[in-house]
Formats: C-alpha cells, sequence, structure tokens
C-alpha cells in the first residue's frame, strides 16, 4: 500500500521535473515548425492505480497540471488538460477492459497488461490530453486546423518517449 | 445533507471536474494575455449583439421619450449656434464683412465603438467623408457637455478619432472665473481625470474653478466646459502649475456627440500656412 504511494510521489516529482526543466526547453521543430512540444507528464495519471477514487484522480490532476503551469507560466492551461485526462480515465479504462475484467488493486501498467494493451491505453489518453491542451491554450477552435497539427506532432513524439519509459523503468505500480 | 454527501460519494469525481475545470479556466483567463483578449473579445461580441437587439427594441418603445429629448437638444443647440455667432458679429464688425453667417455648424453622430482603460484609447463614429466629416474637427458631448475628442481618420461613412483620453491629445483650455489659460493632456491613468499644464504660476486658482476650452485653437468653439479642478500644485521651482482637472464628461457612459465644423477652417489655414512661408 505505502510502496504504492512512495512510487507515485517519485513519478510525480521526477515527471514533472522532467517535463519543466529538460523538456520544455527543447524545441524539435526549430523557429519555422512550432508544432512540436514534448509532453510526458501525463503519464503519472496514467499510472495511478486503478482503485484510486474519481474525485482524487481529479484533484491530483489538477495538482500535477498546476506545478507544470508554474513552470511553463501558463497558469490554468496545463492544470485545466490534466483534469480532464483525470477525469476521462476511468471512462477510457471502462472501453478498453479486459475480458476478466481488472485486479483493482494493480496499476496499468506494461508489466501487468502487456505492451499492446498499455499503449492503446495510454496513446488514447495522451492524444486527448494533448488536444485539450492545445485547445485550451489556443482557446478557439478558430485555428482548428493548428490545434490539430499540433496534437498528433506532439503526440507522435511524447508517446515514443512514453513506451521508453515503459521499457527502462517498466513499473510495477 | 444526507442526500447531498450521497450524490457526492456517487459523482463525486464529476462535481470534482467541474468545479477544477470552472478554476482553471478562470485562472486562464486572468494569467494568459492572449486567453484573456480572446475572452473578452467574445463576450464583447456577444454583448454587442445583445445590446445592439436591446437598443432596437427599446428605441421602438420609447419613440416619446426620444422626441421629447429631440426637442430639448434642439433648443440647447441653438443657444450653441448663438454662441458661434457671436464670436462672428465681432469678426464681421472689425473687418466690416457685409453678409451674416455661422462660424461653427454642429453635426450630430452616435459613437459605435469606445475604449477608456487602455493608455492610447479611441472612439469610432458613425459619420464620415459621405457626410461631409474631415479629420481635424472637434467633437463635442451632445447627451454630456464636455469635449469629446478630434477626428483623426475618416472612411465613407465612419470617423475614427483621438479622443481626449489619448496621450496625444493636446487641447487649448482656459479657467472659466479669470480666463487663465494652458493645455489640457491625459497622463494615461484615470478615466475621469486629465491634466492642465502650462498655467502661470501667478494665476489664482482654487479647487472646483470651471475649466473650459479657450476658442483659441480653430476646433472648438469657446466655452465647451472640460472639468473642474480636483487639485493643483507647482513643482518647486517651476513657473507653471500641474492642474488635475475632473472630467465633466462621463467616457464610459458617452452615446451621441457633434462634429464641430469650423467654416473658417480652410482661411485660417492659408493664413496660417502663408505665415509660416515668409
Amino acid at each position: 500500500m505505502s510502496n504504492v504511494i512512495v512510487a507515485n510521489i517519485f513519478r510525480f516529482l521526477g515527471l514533472v521535473i522532467l517535463q519543466v526543466l529538460v523538456l520544455r526547453s527543447i524545441n524539435l521543430g526549430g523557429a519555422d515548425f512550432n508544432y512540436i512540444s514534448i509532453i510526458i507528464y501525463p503519464l503519472f495519471l496514467i499510472l495511478l492505480p486503478l482503485r484510486t477514487p474519481h474525485s482524487l484522480l481529479v484533484l491530483l490532476g489538477f495538482v500535477l497540471g498546476f506545478f507544470v503551469d508554474v513552470f511553463y507560466d501558463t497558469y490554468g492551461v496545463h492544470a485545466s488538460a490534466s483534469v480532464f485526462t483525470a477525469f476521462i480515465r476511468p471512462y477510457i479504462l471502462a472501453i478498453y477492459e479486459p475480458k476478466g475484467g481488472y485486479n483493482i488493486n494493480y496499476s496499468p501498467t506494461k508489466h501487468r497488461f502487456g505492451i499492446n494493451w498499455f499503449l492503446i491505453y495510454a496513446a488514447t489518453l495522451l492524444f486527448l490530453h494533448l488536444f485539450f491542451y492545445f485547445s485550451v491554450d489556443a482557446f478557439t477552435f478558430y485555428y482548428i486546423g493548428d490545434i490539430f497539427l499540433r496534437t498528433i506532432f506532439s503526440f507522435l513524439v511524447s508517446i515514443i518517449l512514453v513506451v521508453i519509459y515503459q521499457f527502462v523503468f517498466d513499473p510495477k505500480e | 445533507m444526507r442526500n447531498l454527501i450521497f450524490l457526492f460519494v456517487r459523482h463525486g469525481g464529476f462535481v470534482t471536474f467541474i468545479f477544477l475545470e470552472i478554476l482553471c479556466m478562470y485562472l486562464v483567463v486572468n494569467n494568459n494575455q492572449a486567453q484573456r483578449e480572446i475572452y473578452f473579445n467574445s463576450v464583447a461580441s456577444v454583448s454587442d449583439a445583445l445590446t445592439d437587439r436591446y437598443d432596437n427594441v427599446a428605441q421602438y418603445i420609447q419613440l416619446s421619450t426620444v422626441a421629447d429629448s429631440l426637442a430639448r437638444e434642439n433648443a440647447r443647440l441653438l443657444a450653441e449656434a448663438d454662441n458661434a455667432r457671436f464670436i462672428k458679429a465681432i469678426f464681421r464688425d472689425s473687418i466690416r464683412e457685409p453678409e451674416k453667417g455661422q462660424l461653427f455648424v454642429f453635426q450630430s453622430a452616435k459613437i459605435i465603438s469606445n475604449s477608456i482603460n487602455r493608455s492610447n484609447n479611441s472612439i469610432t463614429i458613425d459619420r464620415g467623408r459621405n457626410h461631409g466629416i474631415k479629420p481635424s474637427m472637434g467633437v463635442i458631448g451632445a447627451d454630456q457637455k464636455g469635449v469629446v475628442g478630434i477626428i483623426k481618420r475618416c472612411t465613407g461613412n465612419y470617423s475614427r478619432l483621438i479622443p481626449l483620453l489619448h496621450r496625444q491629445t493636446k487641447i487649448s483650455a482656459a479657467i472659466q472665473r479669470n480666463g487663465y489659460f494652458g493645455s489640457i493632456v491625459w497622463r494615461g491613468n484615470d478615466s475621469r481625470t486629465v491634466s492642465m499644464i502650462d498655467v502661470p504660476k501667478h494665476a489664482q486658482l482654487e479647487i472646483g474653478d470651471t475649466v473650459q476650452t479657450s476658442g483659441y485653437s480653430t476646433i472648438f468653439p469657446p466655452g465647451i466646459m472640460l472639468g473642474t479642478i480636483d487639485t493643483f500644485w507647482r513643482q518647486p521651482g517651476s513657473n507653471f502649475y500641474e492642474i488635475n482637472v475632473g472630467l465633466s464628461m462621463n467616457f464610459s457612459s458617452v452615446k451621441y456627440v457633434y462634429v464641430v465644423e469650423n467654416m473658417h477652417q480652410e482661411e485660417l489655414n492659408q493664413l496660417e500656412s502663408a505665415e509660416s512661408d515668409e
């Protein structure tokens, strides 16, 4: 029990630090192609234990997003996307529920459910997170084409990082 | 109460989600410049549409009130025109011009967009070149007493003006009680206050003195109300007062204006340019 909490606290800190100190300053597209942002911190929400209560999940989403916002200096933008991602996670999990159902003592990791399942699940959440984030960032659907482009390019780069993370650390919890 | 707790336990995630998203949007709009502008523009365009519709209905219902106020307005306009004619009379006498004439003519217009909270504000009115409006004509309030600004650019049907609340504004003004004159400028911080500068230190000022246009420019007729003195002081060693003038015009609610045309503008311009050629 306490193992899970400690692991998640460390993951929270690690991902936020990685996001704001390293990934924030990487601009893969260069000045002419400002469409790629590497966003990995939602992985914290993706990997929270299955039995996490829904309201706690949403609250943690807010805390996570707010921390990232403080360093990006975009108060509310990342937080709103994280809150959204945390909110829809149970519904996404319900869609991809395996035949035997979930063991609620597990966390939704590659280690427990296999790479195929994890990839589909994480990709769905990450994509929706990015889409929500870039929508709030633009704050208007007038540039819907731009929003989609940013979402897709950022998604392709970020999901690779998420998978690498799974193989490097291979977390149980 | 028990029901409420029950509701939260069952739908806690949703309630938390809605609450936190509202909080996030509040943070977004309050802390991010780009999103903030989009938000306020959207709110403004929605409220503009609503106001427009309401105006249409209200105008139809209140026709009798409008007629009343038009009559009052006419009476005031007549007085205004007399005022203009008086100056003309002196002119005419001194140069023995035989025919009578008008010096200032007024044309009513409606403000269709207005800003007061920037450091350089602007106002748009619904009269333009087609109605004889030209740049550098003066604009004064119709439903409220006071100077509004000076026309800067005209299109066919609309004109943009530099209001009093603009850092480039400089209008010649005088104190009604004793005639000391100076310039009105705006420091860019308060939409209800302007500064009057260049008033010499031997002028005798009192709080509450009325400040009006001096008539030393070709743009405004003399005696148009500007405001009253709020405070005044003098920098040590300076020969001029710095005066805070509380505006008589409330820029956040002004709606109808008159555009002032000086019939002798061209003649005066020629005179001045002839002088500068010498």
